[in-house]
């Protein structure tokens, strides 16, 4: 049985129980939308796992008050972990389909290695090589060429959290080697990082995807951003408040970002705004020691307080 | 560029004397600046303005003095949210934008020569004093006037001291009401939709008007359909959040209507022909 | 019908020469999205490319200052104040550059609703000011549904001059005096033996949009629908609430106006809003009609296949262009949902 049939059967068995599952629909061919299994006839539509790149924990915060099932990769189970950590969802209320993952296709990487990815009639996934069928053409590209980048330089392609396992679990081997884009641009002085911002946030249109795309965000209404009550962003569309709003929005997510790259990925401008994020992580990794999103009894370090921190040293800055 | 061209700007008004009517309404009594444009102010019972405090935003207010008392426009203002907090802390001499009249008005043509009922609650006596003081003002083109008003408490009975006078002169009957039972209070103790199935006034060449806070006017449609009053005889004025109050920005719509252009004011007919989305 | 060539190493000559003497607005390629901006300099237009986001902000942009307001202390009185208020409308002429036909369409739409028994001065100045060069869709893709919105890829509905594709460039198709000055004598040249080379790229452009579905016609099935909660959650359970749909689209003109000030001084401004926001509808006593996402989705496909339609014979508030099934980020297709309405709503 192939991987998408055992993640059917497996929800088939438990949906009786749950209120809905959270799963992924072949709705574009590109990548699957967000599906909300409520009935066996809704089985139909899951999505190859190669296409399933949403992050269902961004609905959790909503849904918390029914029962849930929720298939998750190894990222998204990360923030699954998060959101319990803060006690945002319980798990009681949760039944969790681990799906291990050998990654999934960015679209964007698709329509970089064709110029009609737009007119896509069907795309299928063989050994390594993905076909796609476009209205006058046909192309056979690299798997390898098209995974999202997060996937290549993935540490947990298993679950972390489940309350059963879809398939085999993959075997973590060595994670390839790619130059990394957070290096690189470690390498660039204050200014140059600076003009890289200022430009990335000239193409930004505020259109708060990359928040309410995150699984983090749960603030909703009542987002610092909206506020009207106190001023402390102007609604003007210019650089500065686009820039106040993403350096706000990076801080409220320091030591809770898992990284999951959903705000990147909702962004219409593509904007490479993950970056700045995994910066952030970096910094708490090294000043911490921590990482979010693995242990679901851990406490955010930034959301405690003692008076002698063991893990901040002095730093040269 | 003149006002008139563009929707967007506002008439800078001096405000002469600010009332304090309860612990959290105060009424502004404005003029514009502008005094050939003042002179020329021309509005209906009913029509709104939005009043800018400067750096704030603007909030809609119904015009609260009748066109037939034009010596200064009157805003009554409960203190709800950040608009409002500011503008109560203006005084007399302080200056605030004013764009208006907008929105339609209460059909008070069709109303002469009937019986009318107010029903209000709170704040929503605010709008009703308009149409209430130009009746007044034009007594004899009206048969009974009776005013049924109530609110939390006797110090949030806004009006109260104008309302009673009213009564004294004989000019409209008057019940006045509150929630909940105090000292200082010997009169009613309820809730405004009870007294008026108690009072059952005759639908019978009668106009009923009410406004109010939304579940108050729910129980009090409910009431006054109960009581056999027909659906063109009940108007009512409809709240929705408002930015440009001339139609244009789209925020206000219930179905297909605006209320910022199809309203404040509806009648019970109208009403029915709108998706409920209150 | 004039009828001229621009072959496509003109294009930046020919884009120079409009930046002399008007603002020119074109899709800009960066990071593979192509969006509509105001051309600097020496900048690379992407015709090639469906624009990400619509050409709306020539008209309408995402920010718009009504004026600036200062108070003013009397010094001999600090207590009394005065407020001086300056607006500025617009003045330079501009043209859009590569407009889609759905583009062109969306200023349409957005004209009754601007131009109309109210007029907006600040639109106005830029719109009577505005020329649109569209191009025509020669390559429309999988989520492009014009055709079913009234439109089609090669629809010259609210355009001046006419880009047809061919292999080597652009005939050029003049549809008013104002697309005719554009057509600069050392730029453009004879069509040639071009136009069977664009009949083509049309028929197959409309081919492939031949199943187009209709949006028109969902007014009664909505009604019949208004009540039915339990469809509304289903179409709206994945909706992020984000804004990326009403600012991508052509027709969506809904916006706020807030005061931004610092200290004595400030502008009140007009700017870009969205129905699917929890704000949208709040009021400061606290209730918001709208409060579940289902109504607010519910009053969003109301009023762009029912309400406009109703009051606009039958034309409905969507231009076909795709680009919120093409960026939504939760997969939403609009068409879809118009599809659903139609045959539950029976």
């Amino acid at each position: 049985m192939s991987k998408l049939d055992l993640l059917r059967e497996a929800i088939r068995a438990k949906l009786p129980e749950l209120d809905l599952v959270l799963a992924w629909g072949d709705d574009a061919p590109l990548r699957a939308a967000p599906l909300f299994v409520r009935s066996e006839d809704d089985l139909t539509r899951l999505a190859h796992p190669a296409l399933c790149v949403t992050n269902g924990a961004v609905y959790l915060y909503t849904l918390r008050s029914k029962k849930i099932g929720l298939v998750v990769k190894g990222c998204d189970s990360r923030s699954v972990i998060q959101l319990l950590q803060e006690k945002l969802v319980a798990r009681e209320s949760l039944y969790i389909f681990g799906l291990p993952c050998d990654g999934v296709i960015d679209e964007r990487k698709i329509g970089q290695e064709i110029t009609d990815a737009g007119r896509t009639v069907s795309l299928t996934i063989e050994e390594g090589r993905v076909r796609v069928r476009t209205t006058d053409n046909e192309h056979v590209l690299d798997l390898d060429a098209v995974l999202a980048d997060r996937c290549l330089r993935c540490r947990y392609p298993n679950p972390l959290i489940y309350d059963e396992l879809v398939g085999e679990a993959i075997a973590v081997g060595e994670t390839p080697q790619e130059p990394d884009d957070l290096d690189a641009f470690e390498n660039l002085s204050l200014d140059e990082r600076h003009e890289f911002w200022m430009e990335t946030m000239r193409r930004c249109i505020r259109c708060y995807a990359c928040r309410n795309a995150c699984p983090m965000c749960v603030c909703r209404a009542h987002c610092l951003a909206d506020s009207r009550s106190q001023h402390w962003l102007s609604l003007e569309t210019n650089v500065s408040q686009k820039w106040f709003f993403q350096v706000l929005h990076t801080l409220h997510l320091a030591g809770r970002c898992t990284e999951c790259g959903e705000c990147e990925r909702a962004c219409p401008m593509g904007l490479p705004i993950l970056l700045m994020r995994r910066k952030m992580n970096k910094e708490i990794k090294e000043l911490f020691g921590y990482e979010a999103g693995i242990d679901p009894t851990a406490t955010p370090p930034l959301q405690t307080f003692s008076i002698e921190e063991d893990k901040i040293w002095e730093r040269e800055l | 560029m003149s006002a008139l061209l563009n929707p967007y700007l506002p008439s800078i008004a001096r405000i002469l004397n600010v009332v304090e009517e309860t612990p959290d309404i105060k009424s502004f009594r404005v003029r514009l600046c502008d005094e050939q444009a003042m002179e020329a102010f021309r509005f209906e019972p009913g029509q709104v303005a939005q009043i800018s405090v400067f750096g704030a935003g603007e909030a809609t207010f119904v015009i609260n003095s009748p066109p037939t008392r034009r010596e200064y426009l009157q805003f009554t203002v409960l203190r709800v949210g950040e608009v409002t907090g500011r503008l109560h802390m203006l005084r007399a001499g302080d200056k605030l934008g004013l764009r208006g009249p907008l929105g339609n008005w209460f059909p008070y043509q069709d109303m002469r020569g009937k019986d009318v009922v107010f029903v209000g609650g709170g704040i929503g006596m605010a709008p009703l004093r308009t149409l209430l003081l130009y009746m007044v003002d034009n007594r004899s083109e009206y048969g009974r006037i009776r005013v049924i008003y109530g609110a939390r408490g006797p110090a949030n009975l806004c009006f109260r001291k104008e309302l009673e006078e009213l009564r004294e002169a004989g000019s409209i009957e008057l019940e006045l009401m509150v929630d909940q039972a105090s000292l200082e209070w010997s009169g009613r103790v309820g809730l405004v939709p009870n007294l008026l199935l108690e009072l059952a006034p005759s639908p019978e060449n009668c106009v009923a008007i009410t406004c109010g806070p939304p579940i108050m006017i729910q129980y009090t449609l409910a009431a006054l359909e109960k009581l056999g009053f027909k659906d063109e005889n009940v108007v009512t004025t409809l709240e929705r959040r408002m930015k440009c109050g001339v139609g244009l920005c789209g925020r206000c719509n219930i179905g297909g209507a605006l209320v910022c252009v199809d309203g404040p004011v509806f009648t019970r007919t109208q009403l029915k022909a709108l998706p409920s989305e209150f | 019908m004039s009828l001229a060539f621009l072959a496509r190493e003109k294009l930046p000559a020919w884009t120079e020469r409009l930046r002399r003497d008007m603002a020119v607005f074109a899709p800009i390629l960066k990071n593979g999205h192509a969006t509509f901006r105001a051309v600097g300099p020496n900048e690379f237009l992407d015709l090639d490319r469906i624009p990400v986001t619509s050409a709306k902000l020539t008209v309408f942009p995402q920010t718009d200052i009504l004026f600036s307001f200062v108070i003013k202390k009397n010094p001999d009185d600090l207590t009394q104040t005065d407020i001086e208020l300056k607006s500025n409308l617009a003045e330079t002429p501009r043209v859009i550059l590569g407009a889609r036909p759905c583009d062109a369409r969306g200023l349409l739409l957005m004209d009754p609703v601007f131009d109309g028994k109210v007029k907006d001065p600040y639109y106005l100045a830029r719109r009577e000011r505005t020329t649109v060069v569209a191009l025509a869709c020669a390559q429309p893709d999988r989520a492009c549904f014009c055709p079913g919105a009234g439109g089609g890829p090669y629809d010259t509905a609210g355009a001046d001059l006419m880009l047809l594709p061919v292999q080597d460039g652009w005939l050029a198709q003049a549809l008013t005096e104002a697309g005719k000055k554009l057509l600069y004598d050392d730029i453009f040249e004879a069509p040639g033996d071009r136009q069977p080379q664009a009949q083509e790229l049309r028929a197959k452009a409309e081919a492939y949009l031949a199943h187009a579905p209709d949006m028109r016609g969902a007014e009664k099935p909505f009604w019949r629908l208004f009540h039915d909660e339990e469809f509304w959650d289903e179409v709206t359970a994945g909706c992020l609430r984000c804004r990326i749909c009403a600012y991508l689209c052509p027709a969506c003109t809904c916006f706020t106006i807030s005061d931004e000030e610092q200290g004595l001084r400030g502008e009140r401004i007009k700017t870009w809003d969205h129905c699917m926001s929890y704000m949208f509808t709040q009021e400061a006593s606290g209730h918001n009609p709208r409060s579940p996402k289902a109504y607010r989705m519910r009053n969003r496909i109301g009023h762009k296949f029912c309400y406009y339609p109703e009051q606009h014979a039958g034309q409905v508030s969507c231009t076909g262009c795709g680009r919120c099934v093409r960026s939504c980020p939760a997969g939403i297709d609009i068409r879809r949902i118009v599809d659903k309405i139609k045959r539950k709503g029976v």
